[in-house]
């Protein structure tokens, strides 16, 4: 599975990237919001694990702008911010409602996840 | 006889009386005498023994629209003057009557001023036997001075008086200074009543007021002093005041009594004074020193006030602010933690994969590692925030700034702002490090909060001395953001409790605790803001002097506080 990880922590992408890899998967690490469509443009990844509270564009924002170019990419987001609800209710006002995990997240759980996402059990949901 | 008298060529008339210029002495002499008689403001009056008005001058009659014929001829108490009241003419007759027996009869008689409008008029009245050259009295002198406003200002400082001593007796009336306008400027003694009237409202003021002399020595106590503080008048007039000073505060008094004799004031001063059931009250003292008429200081003159409710409420909002804010850093920390937390779980996840290369887990538990590093930093750091701690400690003012900005790298990175850092060098002062702590925090997440589209949020710290003493060394801190700026309907609310222009997370309590902290530690803390188009932002700056006296937490402010202008000095 391609996957795009956003996070302005490099040690956190970096990490994440590696677990993903060793997993069969095919990641990439960015660390921020416009890298990370750049490149969806480019690789069209299957799903997109990212980050929410970052400077210049935050997480939503980006999974908003993926999610419209890659209708089918899952979006993963994470957050060790509780301003991430603000975010998010905003997101979900003006339309888009994810799915956001607490940091610090149990690797396993994300693995769990992506599996179960590319099944179709896990949706991120444009509206 | 001497007399001078001028040098007139023709016949000069002076009200009805003609001067010839070939007057003899004695008729000239009895013309000057009706001349001054009627020139005079006075009303004077001659009688017979019997009351019967002889002669009066032109000040008694032409101001009451009277004439000769009106009253000459008959008994004083008879004329137009005295009818106000049967009681009255009775009282003029007995008086007439006490004069004619030789008694030089001196009293205050309401008379009518005017025939038409049957106006009154006060008049402090003399009756002077005048007596021949055998002794014997022939005929009574009649002087009157006109005290009508006099009257009715003593009436009015009466009436005050009894107000303001007998509240309860008395409807409350909204005390008008206009009704004293007059007292003070007119003729008489207004000093006095003065006197009188400011004696009476100290009396009942509701703040206690009392008064001590330089050795200390009370020498007036007021009723509300006797309620505040359970002493009455009598118990502390003659006492030294130390009697209500708690005796681990007795040095205070000497350093009261030492301002006083330099001549200062000591404003605002919060202590504790002890009752006399022996409860302990926090109270504001306002000292002034009191000089007699030559300027030379004799003595002290206090407002007690009790604060011990506000004070109270004061601790509760503390202790609210300290909650908030705990709140608000908790999010913070949180996410502080939380990525350092999400780094470490994924390390220990590839050590235990890759756990046979040895190489590899190495470099894992090393990142993992420091990144617990930051962890335990940043826990360090925050518990550090609110541990009560009431004694000062030596603290780096640079070192706890950079703390902060790193506490808040990711907010001030993801709005974009921008931070510089002026530092002198290490500046070091000994204060309550948690306290300082938290009024740079509040100072920092306002800048930020003000910034929200991104901007610059200059920190400077210098060595410096106190802007109203330059002999006093210490640290002025500054911290700048560029935001909007503050409003000027804000200014002067900026440190007041619940001030908020952050509705939504404000509590409207972090600059009021700021300012607090500030003015414990003998600091002071100033904001200048612009809102111009070109230059807009806001600069709160903080004096903070090198060493602080041991202060006990919520003890004292001994510092007055000026709000104007948008300059605050606290």
């Amino acid at each position: 599975m391609k996957i795009i990880v956003v996070d302005d922590e490099p040690i956190i992408a970096d990490t994440l990237v590696n677990i993903l890899n060793g997993e069969g998967h095919d990641a990439l690490a960015v660390s921020d919001g416009k890298s990370a469509i750049r490149w969806s443009e480019i690789i069209r990844p299957d799903a997109v694990v990212t980050d929410v509270i970052m400077p210049d564009m935050d997480g939503i924002e980006t999974a908003k702008r993926i999610t419209k170019l890659l209708p089918n990419c899952r979006i993963i987001l994470f957050s060790g911010q509780a301003a991430s609800t603000g975010l998010l209710a905003k997101a979900q006002a003006e339309g888009c409602s994810f799915e956001v995990l607490a940091k610090p997240i149990n690797p396993d759980v994300l693995l769990e996840k992506l599996k179960s996402s590319s099944q179709g059990a896990f949706e991120s949901k444009a509206h | 006889m001497k007399f001078f008298a001028p040098e007139i060529s023709h016949t000069i008339t002076v009200r009805g009386t003609e001067i010839h210029p070939d007057d003899t002495p004695q008729v000239y002499l009895q013309k000057l005498a009706r001349i001054t008689l009627d020139e005079m403001g006075q009303f004077v009056g001659i009688l017979t023994t019997k009351g019967i008005l002889l002669e009066c001058n032109r000040a008694a009659l032409e101001s009451c629209e009277l004439t000769r014929d009106d009253v000459i001829g008959k008994p004083f108490w008879e004329t137009f003057w005295c009818t106000v009241t049967p009681a009255m003419q009775q009282e003029m007759r007995k008086a007439i009557h006490r004069a004619a027996q030789g008694e030089h009869v001196c009293y205050d008689v309401e008379l009518f001023a005017k025939k038409s409008s049957k106006e009154t008029i006060v008049m402090d009245f003399t009756l002077v036997p005048v007596k021949d050259e055998s002794g014997q009295i022939i005929f009574l002198l009649l002087e009157g001075r006109d005290i009508t406003d006099k009257k009715v200002q003593e009436r009015e400082i009466a009436r005050e008086r009894h107000e303001l001593a007998h509240p309860e007796k008395t409807k409350v009336q909204p005390y008008d200074i206009s009704d004293f306008r007059a007292p003070l400027h007119s003729r008489i003694k207004p000093l006095e009543e003065a006197q009188r009237l400011l004696a009476a409202i100290v009396e009942s003021s509701d703040d206690a007021i009392a008064s001590k002399d330089l050795n200390g020595i009370v020498t007036s106590w007021n009723r509300s002093a006797e309620r505040l503080l359970g002493y009455s008048a009598d118990e502390m007039i003659g006492q030294p005041i130390t009697l209500i000073i708690p005796p681990e505060l007795h040095p205070d008094e000497t350093m009261i009594l030492g301002k006083i004799r330099r001549g200062e004031k000591i404003d605002h001063f919060e202590t504790v004074r002890v009752r006399k059931d022996g409860e302990r009250i926090e109270v504001s003292l306002t000292i002034s020193p009191v000089r007699d008429k030559n300027e030379t200081i004799i003595g002290a003159a206090k407002i007690i006030r009790d604060i011990t409710e506000s004070k109270k409420i004061e601790r509760a909002l503390r202790t609210t602010e300290k909650l908030a804010a705990a709140g608000r850093l908790a999010a913070t920390v949180a996410h502080e933690i939380n990525n350092p937390l999400e780094a470490v779980t994924n390390l220990v996840f590839l050590a235990k994969r890759d756990l046979s290369d040895r190489k590899k887990v190495g470099d894992y538990l090393q990142l993992a590692s420091r990144e617990l590093d930051r962890v335990s930093h940043i826990a360090r750091q925050t518990l550090g925030f609110y541990r009560e701690n009431s004694q000062p400690v030596t603290i780096n003012i640079t070192q706890i700034l950079n703390d902060l900005l790193f506490l808040y790298e990711t907010r001030l990175q993801s709005r974009k702002i921008k931070v510089i850092k002026q530092y002198d060098k290490p500046i070091e002062i000994t204060a309550l490090a948690g306290e300082i702590r938290q009024a740079f925090s509040n100072l920092i997440t306002n800048a930020i909060d003000a910034m929200p589209a991104g901007g610059m949020l200059l920190v400077r710290a210098t060595q410096s001395h106190a802007w109203s003493n330059s002999c006093q060394p210490g640290v002025r801190i500054t911290i700048l953001d560029t935001g909007s700026g503050i409003k000027p309907q804000d200014k002067n609310h900026l440190f007041q409790p619940f001030f908020t222009t952050k509705a939504d997370v404000g509590t409207g309590l972090g600059l009021w605790i700021t300012r607090n902290i500030i003015v414990k530690h003998h600091g002071q803390i100033r904001v200048k803001s612009k809102r111009e188009p070109e230059l807009h932002g806001t600069a709160f700056s903080i004096f903070l002097p090198l060493q602080t006296e041991v202060l006990k937490p919520e003890d004292k402010t001994d510092t007055p506080t000026a709000i104007s202008n948008g300059v605050v000095s606290a």
